[in-house]
């Protein structure tokens, strides 16, 4: 039985008449541990994907299998819930609390679960030890991402959903961030998945799903992943 | 404006409705509230300068202390200034219904000015009838067609005759009128009654029964163009008095000389009349005295006569019976004589009867036989004839018997013949020759003796007869000319008398004639003296500020225009802010197309152009239905509202421009220029970096973090809270003027109303506390006093009372001046009983009156700034001055009052005060109880003309205050949709501007509760902060606007209720929650995956 399964799962938007099928008949499978990397071209479907195994929308059919239930039946709070005991969310812009210092947005998260991480050595180890009280707007873009990835991590999540999380920055803070990710996923044996454009990545994943037109076109695993810092692209 | 923009600008209207309706709702609150309230005043004041017109309202009126006549309207139409002018006679009357009085103000009916409107049947046509206000038929219960009696004084006319006013005092009321000049409920103060004119009545000119007018009204030229409370109005009215002043003084002197004239014409034709009177009185009385004397004379001469008549009659009397005495005497002599001749008279006769007797049986006898002799010779005769006849052979027989017979016969003649011898020879012997002859004879002899006797007995009983009737003759005679003179005599006695009574009439015509006289005399000088003393009239030259309705009026309405003054300007701040703050955010939030826009090459006004459309159509939109409401709504709630308590036509509604441009462009200004400045502001960057997402303000540490033992305890969220409401210092700002101001808004409604309302309760259940007041007839003194007592003391129910002297004096001082009641009770310390005075700041602090000073009320205080200690000047009802010290400022809301102790009165107006009221304090009774009770009381005195139950005065002003008291809830709901917009639309700015934060904490797993804690915690914070300061902002907005609101009379009470401050709280709170519950279904749908997809 996989940690992660998607079975038929199909995401329809309705747009007035017409109805634009964002995912058709998806089906993958990851297991428990595994960093994982969804490529694809822009509208395949990976985001939808990425939403929906995070909670933040529901599939108009099929099945959402994630350890052991089957969360595309959840109701609203229910999914609140699975967000937050269970999730932790990279965005690609961040989306830190400009109002709030560093350990204050990793605190936003962890008062809220029930086994949080400390915030404080959580952002320690993501290299941010002296930079604990700045506000976003005190810290780079990088520094703002680890931030994001520490608060994600701090839940103490048993999924870890990246969205274009190097969008943003440079090509060596981008890399620093995906080690980073790489760095929790063996370490901390959390199960990490990166959504990427750039293909070029996908050696440092233990499983690449491919995405095209809204369904899983193909999936690799790699038996040897290689070391970020040993990708150049 | 690029078809593109345009299409783009109405895209954004419809997806962002929400917004779009926000801001167009502010306006339209906002300019409409504004407009709405500020027109009120205006439109009601044209309303009344419409009517006015309408009516033909005069301009300025000519009263004069002696009247004034047709030739002053004359010389007063001559003047440059006036159109037209029209005299009325004018007076206080009163007229009876049942068992109550009224005092009714009379006046007759002009033309062409102030024309009264008909309500129902019609206008005087004649002498007899009269029209009434229609509270007058409500009040005395008379119906249209019914008669009335109208009770007025007598006055002076120009000669100095007292004549009725009325030519005709009972009048057919013909219908019901609303008078213009009359707006208000004041009829006026008069010296009548209980001092109040309670009613209006109108009658015809014809019935005046006078040519002189009390009243000249004036209409002066090309006012009518002008409205009636603006200064132009007032320059030229001031322009033509000031011509009026011009021709006062002649027209003046003119009354004076005509009076004058009169009076002293009149006075002389008096004096002439007089003395006429004098000398004919006085020549009346010599001649009666004459009369009287003549009299006497004849009277006196008379009795002369009388004397000798009775002399004389006496003596003729004494001839008469003497001269009757002789004739008696002679009268005896003969009938003597003839008795002696009498009997040989009777003797002869006696012989002549027996001579007499002889003679005729002679005479028989010799008769027989000569008729025997002549009776043979015819029978011989016969037989001769016979034989004659007869034949010798034949009738032989027959002639032989006739023979024989004829023998015989002529036997028988011889014998008789013989016998006829003898006797003759008898005769012969005896003297007698004819037998026949001498019985004749004898006869007449006899009859002669007889003839002679009777003849002799008759002359004497003839003789007696005549002796008799003339002493029956004499004896009446005597007596007549007795009762004649005695009849006489009485006359004598009678014209004695009648002289007599003359003199005594005389002598009491004289007195009379001396004490008339005398009393004509002194009349005669009080005339001179009039006549002296006739002073120059005073013309008192009035315009429409006298008439207390229209004041009143332009007063309330002033006031409503005070309200506009600070009430909508709170009101349109907190509007404009809020419209302001909404299109700077959306045009901030719209960056990121006005960079693309940019980058595609459209110039800065372009760009600008869509949202300054955008604000434009919200303005104009919200604008246009704002004023479209509040123009016809406000103005007509706020003038009916008004009209309960005067009688004007509907308001006005008119479209007021410059309302409609203050409020269309400073909404405009406040839009529009927000929208061009965050435009502009935006524009100034490059393309690129508008179309990055904004950089978001940096954290700040706020100022509580450094006051680490509280931040230390407050959890996470709290601190949160604590840093986003210092760090959004625009929305802390704009939420704590929103809803302060709303609150305070509200808060100064029902503050006003807390002022109005308990105004009432205050006056008549603190104040007052007596149940009713008896009006007398008169003022009162000691026994008549008790007698009122005594009547009060039996009804049941009645606990207590005192009596009083109420009179309407007028204060002075400072040359400001001001109606007031005063109040001078008999019994100084049962006042407390009655009428409780004390500080209103301070209810324990008790004034008592003192024989030294006077208390007077706290507004009255306050309009004339008058202090304790102060000197003020009492005009009291008959004019009198005196200057007492105010010793204490009494809590009063209603009217004016003075209160004086008795003796301090008898001081300073040096006179004995009398007794008009008294208070009452009764069980407490129904509505019917007390109409039983006033009725039982009325009817059973002759001294009480009225009584007022506290109750029904409490109810008149609870109506009037029900009135205000609607126009503060259009405040408070006004307010309230105030606040719930300002709030609302805070809410969703707030929304809109943190919806990524928001949308980031839902993606971290808060519930929904979390996530509208995270938000509504600090709208919560702010708006209680916003409603502490509405708290202190609505306290002083509420001093403000009660004090530009207070009317003279009233004194509004200035303590705002805790429940004021609680409403007003509640009230923002209510309508904060309803848009909480809003809040919470819009953070319920907000999309996470949209709101973080991409920043836009």
């Amino acid at each position: 039985m996989p940690y992660i399964e998607f079975k038929d799962v199909v995401k329809e938007y309705k747009m007035g008449e017409v109805s634009i099928k964002a995912l058709n008949n998806t089906n993958f499978q990851i297991e428990k541990g595994e960093l994982v990397v969804i490529v694809g071209p822009s509208g395949a479907g990976k985001t939808t994907a990425l939403n929906i195994l995070g909670g933040m929308d529901t599939a108009t059919s099929g099945e959402v299998i994630i350890d052991n239930r089957n969360i595309a039946k959840f109701k609203n709070r229910q999914l609140t819930k699975f967000r937050r005991e269970d999730i932790g969310f990279v965005f690609q812009f961040y989306n830190l609390v400009q109002n709030l210092t560093a350990i204050e947005n990793v605190e936003l998260a962890t008062q809220i679960c029930k086994k949080p991480l400390d915030p404080k050595e959580i952002l320690i180890k993501v290299g941010l030890g002296d930079r604990l009280k700045n506000f976003p707007s005190q810290l780079s873009g990088g520094e703002q991402q680890r931030v994001a990835i520490a608060r994600a991590i701090a839940k103490n999540p048993k999924l870890l959903l990246c969205d274009e999380p190097t969008g943003a920055l440079d090509y060596k803070t981008g890399k620093q961030i995906l080690q980073l990710l790489q760095d929790t996923c063996r370490k901390e044996k959390m199960t990490v998945i990166i959504i990427t454009h750039n293909a070029a990545l996908t050696p440092m994943a233990d499983r690449v799903i491919h995405f095209k037109n809204g369904t899983v076109s193909n999936i690799e695993l790699n038996e040897n992943p290689v070391p970020i810092s040993e990708i150049e692209w | 404006m690029k078809k593109a923009l345009l299409k783009d600008c109405f895209k954004e209207i419809i997806k962002g409705f929400k917004r779009f309706l926000s801001i167009l709702l502010i306006v339209l609150l906002g300019v409409g509230f504004f407009a709405g309230i500020k027109a009120t005043s205006p439109d009601m004041k044209l309303t009344l300068d419409t009517y006015f017109d309408d009516k033909n309202i005069f301009d300025i009126q000519v009263i004069s202390t002696l009247g004034l006549t047709n030739q002053d309207i004359e010389e007063l139409k001559k003047l440059e200034y006036i159109e037209n002018a029209e005299g009325t006679y004018q007076t206080d009357a009163i007229v009876t219904a049942g068992d109550e009085q009224f005092v009714v103000k009379m006046e007759s009916s002009s033309n062409s000015m102030n024309k009264l409107e008909v309500t129902s049947g019609k206008l005087p046509e004649n002498a007899n009838e009269c029209v009434v206000e229609e509270n007058f038929l409500i009040g005395t219960e008379y119906k249209i067609g019914d008669t009335i009696e109208i009770n007025v004084d007598n006055i002076t006319d120009d000669d100095g005759n007292d004549i009725p006013v009325l030519k005709n005092n009972k009048l057919q009321i013909v219908g019901t009128v609303k008078s213009p000049m009359y707006i208000s409920t004041d009829r006026g103060d008069t010296k009548l009654g209980s001092g109040v004119i309670n009613y209006y009545i109108y009658v015809n000119q014809e019935n005046i029964n006078t040519d002189i007018y009390t009243n000249i009204y004036l209409k002066v030229n090309g006012a009518r163009n002008l409205e009636c409370y603006d200064d132009e109005y007032k320059e030229l009215i001031e322009d033509a008095e000031n011509n009026i002043e011009e021709i006062a003084e002649d027209r003046k002197e003119a009354r004076y000389n005509e009076l004058y004239e009169k009076a002293n014409q009149k006075f002389q034709d008096a004096k002439n009349e007089f003395e006429q009177e004098k000398a004919d009185g006085e020549k009346q009385l010599q001649d009666a005295e004459d009369e009287i004397t003549l009299a006497k004379q004849k009277l006196e001469d008379g009795k002369d006569e009388l004397a000798a008549n009775r002399n004389l009659a006496n003596k003729k009397f004494q001839d008469a019976a003497d001269e009757l005495e002789k004739a008696r005497s002679t009268l005896q002599e003969n009938e003597n004589s003839f008795n002696s001749k009498k009997e040989a008279a009777e003797k002869q006769i006696q012989d002549y009867e027996e001579k007499l007797t002889k003679l005729k049986e002679i005479q028989t006898q010799y008769n027989n036989l000569e008729i025997s002799l002549e009776t043979n010779k015819e029978e011989l005769q016969k037989l001769n004839d016979e034989l004659k006849t007869l034949d010798e052979i034949e009738d032989a027989d027959r002639i032989k018997e006739i023979n024989l017979k004829v023998t015989e016969l002529n036997g028988e003649i011889a014998k008789i013949q013989a016998g006829l011898l003898v006797i003759d020879k008898q005769l012969e012997a005896q003297g007698i020759t004819d037998i026949n002859q001498t019985v004749t004879q004898t006869e007449s002899a006899m009859q002669s003796a007889k003839k002679e006797l009777e003849d002799g007995q008759n002359a004497i009983n003839t003789a007696k007869q005549e002796l008799e009737s003339k002493e029956q003759e004499l004896k009446n005679t005597k007596k007549n000319t007795y009762a004649e003179l005695n009849s006489a005599q009485n006359t004598l006695d009678e014209n004695e008398k009648k002289i007599k009574d003359a003199e005594a009439e005389l002598e009491k015509s004289k007195e009379e004639f001396n004490s008339k006289i005398a009393d004509a005399e002194e009349k005669l000088d009080e005339a001179e003296e009039e006549v002296n003393s006739i002073e120059k009239p005073s013309w008192y030259i009035l315009d429409r500020e006298q008439n207390v309705g229209y004041v009143s009026y332009i007063q309330d309405t002033d006031r409503v225009a005070n309200l506009a003054q600070v009430f909508p300007i709170v009101f349109f701040i907190v509007a404009a802010l809020i419209s302001l703050t909404s299109m700077t955010r959306m045009v901030e939030e719209q960056r990121v197309e006005i960079g693309t826009l940019k980058a595609l090459g459209y110039n800065k006004l372009q760009i600008a152009s869509k949202y300054i459309m955008y604000a434009f159509l919200a303005t104009i939109i919200g604008g246009m239905i704002g004023v479209t409401i509040g123009f016809k709504l406000l103005p007509k709630v706020i003038a009916d509202i008004y009209a309960m308590v005067y009688d004007v036509p509907d308001v006005i509604l008119d479209f007021n421009i410059t309302y409609i441009s203050i409020g269309m462009i400073s909404a405009m200004i406040c839009t529009i220029g927000a929208t061009i400045y965050s435009c502009l502001k935006e524009l100034k960057q490059k393309p690129a970096t508008l179309m990055r997402p904004k950089a978001p303000k940096p954290g700040k540490r706020v100022l509580l973090e450094h006051i680490t033992f509280i931040w230390k305890r407050l959890n996470f969220t709290k601190k949160v809270t604590a840093r986003n409401i210092f760090r959004y210092k625009k929305r802390f700002l704009m939420t704590i003027i929103g809803v302060g101001g709303c609150t305070a808004l509200i808060i100064s409604g029902f503050g006003l109303r807390d002022a109005i309302t308990s105004m009432i309760p205050s006056q008549y259940g603190k104040i007052n506390l007596y149940n009713f007041s008896v009006s007398l007839k008169d003022e009162y003194k000691n026994e008549e006093l008790e007698n009122i007592d005594n009547i009060l003391k039996n009804y049941n129910g009645i606990n207590d009372f005192l009596n009083a002297n109420v009179q309407s004096v007028k204060i002075d001082k400072n040359d400001n001046n001001q109606g007031v009641q005063l109040i001078v009770p008999q019994n100084v310390d049962d006042l407390s009983k009655f009428i409780t005075l004390e500080s209103r700041t301070n209810n324990d602090e008790k004034y008592t009156l003192d024989d030294n000073s006077v208390i007077i009320t706290e507004k009255l205080a306050k309009l004339l700034d008058i202090k304790v200690g102060d000197e003020i000047k009492i005009i009291n009802s008959d004019d009198k001055e005196c200057q007492v010290q105010v010793k204490a400022i009494t809590e009063n809301y209603i009217y004016h009052y003075i209160y004086m102790s008795p003796n301090l009165y008898n001081q300073v107006y040096d006179t004995r005060i009398g007794y008009n009221v008294v208070y009452v304090n009764s069980n407490k009774m129904t509505k019917e109880e007390e109409d039983e009770l006033g009725k039982e009381i009325l009817s059973n005195s002759d001294y009480i003309s009225g009584i007022t139950f506290l109750s029904n005065t409490e109810n008149i002003f609870s109506e009037v205050m029900n009135n205000m008291d609607l126009v503060v809830w259009i405040l408070i709901i006004s307010a309230g949709l105030l606040a719930f917009v300002v709030l609302y639309n805070l809410l969703n700015a707030n929304i809109t501007e943190r919806i990524r934060e928001l949308a980031t904490i839902k993606v971290l797993g808060f519930y929904d509760k979390e996530v509208y804690d995270y938000i509504s915690r600090e709208t919560i914070i702010l708006t209680i902060i916003g409603m502490l300061f509405g708290i202190g902002g609505g306290y002083f907005l509420t001093l403000y606007i009660i004090k530009t609101c207070e009317i003279d009379m009233l004194m509004f009470n200035p303590q705002i209720t805790i429940w004021s401050y609680i409403f007003g709280v509640l009230i923002t709170a209510l309508f904060a929650i309803i848009v909480n519950i809003i809040t919470y279904f819009s953070l319920k749908k907000i999309d996470m995956i949209e709101s973080l997809k991409s920043v836009e």
